[in-house]
């Protein structure tokens, strides 16, 4: 009996203390704060400017869209909104809001403030715009839902929801409609705030106690993002843990990030992500107007080689497509790999057999691997007896020379591409869509009527299945036309300190940019 | 001439090497060929947007008029809005600025502090080990390059020795930055009776000032050098000897004057050069000065920020050289009565 009583008790108090120990695990209040070397400070905090880069490190911790992508992958999930329907023909797309859902300055999202904040993102026609350009209007059902009609149907707008941020409807009366206040500031829904900006040395940001997911479990109470330009100084933080977390932009290219995770109190995170090196072929001007100097070029290229430049933190490429989009990415077909014989026999074939061939080969003078990429594409064609004359041009310069045919180069060493969108089409067209000739990235001058028609149908087909037959289908064409080298797939790797956990790779996010919500400091 | 009318005859060649600058970089800039419109609008723009962006930067229109626009502007003090921040470029300059000034003021002020001291000592020591020593590490300062002398201080004296608790930026990140006064943090700091901003905005500056003092030295304490031992081999200092006079005397209230003629004249040029000369080490320091700003602006192609700071370096550049010409008036009388 005593036994008894005294076994009930311990059961009793052990039950206690296990709840206890739930109610603390789900009181727990967001602790720590994280810092975060970043090289440079965003120019504007403006989400319907920003879409990618600095800005973009800070919108995602502000703000967020009506849709998101689960995790890491490419799959829609209900973020701002709870669930979405779109019409039978694809000409709308019907929004419920998830009730309850506070903007940093206490107001509540609703149906009228979602049609405000959209409609300023189009109007201001920048960074954001982009996923809106088949947006006709934003109509208001009722309080908690919203109608996005669409000038024609558009998987399009549908995928680039996550990237549209909505933002509270305070400021949007402004003369500027909130221009000077959102350059600066933030009023969002994120679980952040925008609590300081000293320009040029650091951005606090401090959790918002109202955020609509709560905060149960491990978060860090605040995220300061520090600027330190210099690379060498952002890695002496790092080692002696003022920093937590740092954007290396050398990292797998200079240097091989194993060494820096090596040194105690570091860790490395590495994941396939969705990215393709693309060097673009002039398809329009010059010798390479010749398919089958294009196809040598391919060819020649010393794919094992570009690995090596990621210092082996990259895979061979078989296709446009990277491996990430694993409903659009054909795994069945070969990857690309050098053949001199055959590069030989396209050369000959095309006329160049034993005459001198000059090509010009320009790239960002700031990316690493696009120089690497170049002195690579020398090598590699060396023996065919093909000069190629690299230069290194600022953005500003490279972007201009290439969108005008006369001063376009024969060849360019595209950046690593990074899709912005979930559904591979947006990287498709940005790359090689005809109206994208010269501008955008399609900087092969890259134009066909059929890739032009099959990606305007997969844009317009809702059926995942279909749709990703086409992607497959363009994928192939693109491959037969040869506008491109696709010369890797390059893995994201970040180094950071080991007590950070909870970090989630984000794979359409450049490096460094992740949302900090899930990130908490073990101490 | 008056002092007055030397003063305005020199104000007035000031403004005309200003409208020059401003034209040479406008014109320069327009030149260049970059499309900041097309950078502005992102890569997946279409030219409509290029085009009214273009539209709205003013952009579109003839060079003349927009350089016409731009002068009516800054004579009204608006230096345009920033392609890329969206603000005024005044508001982002008035943030930056004193960043800059701040840390080339306190340079400037232990740079001349030691420059000339040890000028001096190297100079009445000729030959001797001390004036070897310092010109040793004068010169020493001189062949580092300044970011890697940056690096080697962090590596130093934060990483191994761990004296400096910060490698970067103006005041530890746990501080507020002191109410912006003057945008000086050494000023603002104390008129705010905040000791301990006062005291991490001090600790702050020990490395970026060392580094730009250390990679000037030679040429102040070489300068210095040379000028005193050109005066102390003269003819009046030898007959000021002859008089009897002390040394001290000799060398304070006849050599030095005399000897710091060129010296003011190079300390001058070098406040100028140490306004633009500050980027490397704002970049090595995280310092939120114009340097960055600079860098900044011009991988972006911001034309109107570009312009500004070119302007602002100018205009300290010009002034510090008026500063010079008046502190001749003072030094040199036969200037006065020119």
């Amino acid at each position: 009996m005593r036994l008894g009583t005294l076994c009930g008790r311990a059961v009793g108090t052990l039950g206690l203390l296990g709840l206890l120990a739930l109610a603390g695990l789900v009181a727990a209040a967001p602790a720590g704060t994280v810092t975060f070397a970043i090289p440079s400070e965003p120019p504007t905090v403006d989400p319907a400017i920003e879409v990618a880069g600095p800005g973009y490190r800070v919108l995602l911790q502000l703000y967020e869209g009506l849709l998101e992508y689960r995790g890491n992958t490419t799959e829609l999930a209900p973020a701002l909104a709870q669930s979405w329907r779109v019409a039978p023909d694809g000409t709308w797309i019907e929004l419920k809001l998830r009730p309850n859902v506070k903007f940093h300055d206490g107001s509540m999202l609703d149906a009228e403030t979602v049609k405000a904040s959209i409609d300023r993102t189009k109007a201001v026609n920048r960074g954001g715009a982009f996923f809106l350009t088949t947006l006709k209007e934003v109509q208001v059902v009722d309080p908690m839902t919203v109608r996005l009609v669409a000038s024609q149907p558009s998987v399009s707008l549908l995928y680039g929801l996550p990237k549209v941020f909505i933002t509270g409807k305070a400021r949007l009366a402004d003369a500027d409609r909130g221009a000077a206040f959102f350059a600066t500031s933030g009023n969002g829904t994120g679980p952040y705030r925008l609590t300081r900006w000293e320009k040029g040395q650091q951005i606090v940001l401090d959790h918002f106690p109202d955020y609509w997911r709560g905060w149960a479990g491990n978060h860090a109470a605040q995220v300061i993002q520090r600027v330190v330009p210099a690379a060498g100084t952002q890695q002496l933080l790092l080692e002696r843990g003022d920093a937590h977390l740092v954007v290396l932009a050398s990292i797998g290219i200079t240097q091989d990030p194993k060494e820096l995770a090596a040194k105690p109190g570091m860790k490395m995170v590495e994941t396939p992500a969705f990215r393709v090196t693309v060097i673009s072929m002039n398809t329009q001007k010059g010798p390479l107007k010749d398919i089958r100097l294009r196809k040598a070029l391919q060819a020649a290229f010393d794919y094992e080689g570009m690995v090596q430049v990621y210092k082996g933190y990259a895979e061979v490429p078989n296709s446009p497509i990277p491996r990430g989009f694993t409903a659009a990415y054909e795994a069945s077909l070969p990857p690309f790999k050098r053949d001199m014989a055959q590069a030989k026999r396209l050369l000959a074939e095309a006329g160049y057999q034993g005459k001198p061939l000059t090509l010009s080969f320009i790239y960002t003078e700031t990316e690493p691997q696009a120089r690497l990429a170049g002195l690579l594409m020398q090598q590699s064609v060396q023996e065919l007896g093909i000069t190629v004359n690299l230069e290194g041009k600022p953005f500003a310069t490279l972007a201009a020379q290439i969108a005008n045919l006369e001063t376009a180069p024969d060849i360019q060493a595209t950046l690593t591409m990074t899709p912005r969108s979930a559904d591979p089409g947006e990287l498709l067209r940005t790359l090689y869509l005809g109206n994208n000739a010269g501008k955008s990235f399609n900087y092969s001058w890259y134009a066909s009527a059929d890739v032009d028609r099959l990606l305007a149908e997969a844009d317009r087909t809702f059926d995942d299945g279909k749709r990703m037959a086409l992607y497959r289908e363009i994928a192939r064409k693109l491959i037969d036309d040869a506008p491109s080298i696709w010369a890797a797939y390059p893995k994201l790797v970040e180094v950071m300190r080991d007590d950070v956990q909870g970090y989630t790779y984000s794979p359409l996010n450049y490096s460094g940019i992740f949302s900090f919500y899930p990130i908490w400091l073990r101490h | 001439m008056s002092p007055a009318a030397f003063l305005i005859r020199r104000l007035c060649g000031v403004i005309l090497v200003i409208l020059g600058i401003t034209l040479v970089t406008f014109v320069t800039l327009h030149l260049f060929p970059a499309d900041p419109a097309r950078l502005l609008a992102g890569p997946g723009a279409d030219d409509a947007q290029i085009q009214a962006i273009r539209r709205d930067l003013g952009v579109d229109r003839p060079l003349p008029v927009q350089y016409a626009r731009y002068l009516r502007d800054l004579v009204h003090g608006n230096l345009g809005r920033s392609i890329q921040t969206g603000q005024p470029v005044a508001d982002d300059l008035a943030k930056r600025l004193p960043a800059t000034l701040e840390l080339a003021m306190v340079t400037m002020v232990v740079y001349v502090g030691l420059s000339v001291p040890l000028g001096i000592l190297a100079a009445i020591t000729r030959g001797r080990w001390p004036d070897l020593l310092i010109r040793l590490v004068a010169v020493g300062g001189l062949a580092i390059p300044p970011f890697w002398l940056g690096f080697l201080l962090q590596l130093v004296l934060y990483r191994e020795l761990g004296w400096l608790r910060q490698a970067v930026g103006r005041i530890a990140p746990s501080l507020p930055p002191p109410p912006f006064l003057t945008g000086f943090y050494l000023i603002d700091a104390p008129l705010g009776g905040d000791w301990a901003a006062f005291g991490s905005a001090a600790v702050q500056l020990v490395m970026p000032v060392t580094c730009l003092v250390l990679s000037r030295l030679g040429v102040g304490v070489k300068l210095t050098r040379t000028s005193m031992l050109e005066v102390i081999g003269s003819d009046y200092v030898r007959t000021a000897r002859a008089k009897g006079l002390a040394e001290r005397a000799v060398l304070a209230r006849h050599a030095l004057r005399n000897a710091l003629m060129p010296v003011v004249t190079a300390f001058g040029v070098q406040l100028g050069y140490l306004l633009g000369g500050t980027l490397v080490v704002e970049v090595v320091f995280g310092w939120p000065g114009i340097g960055q700003y600079a860098i900044g602006s011009i991988t972006a192609v911001d034309f109107p920020a570009i312009m500004s700071v070119t302007v602002v370096i100018s205009v300290f550049f010009v002034l510090a050289n008026l500063v010079v010409d008046v502190l001749y008036l003072y030094l040199d009388p036969r200037i006065r009565s020119a």
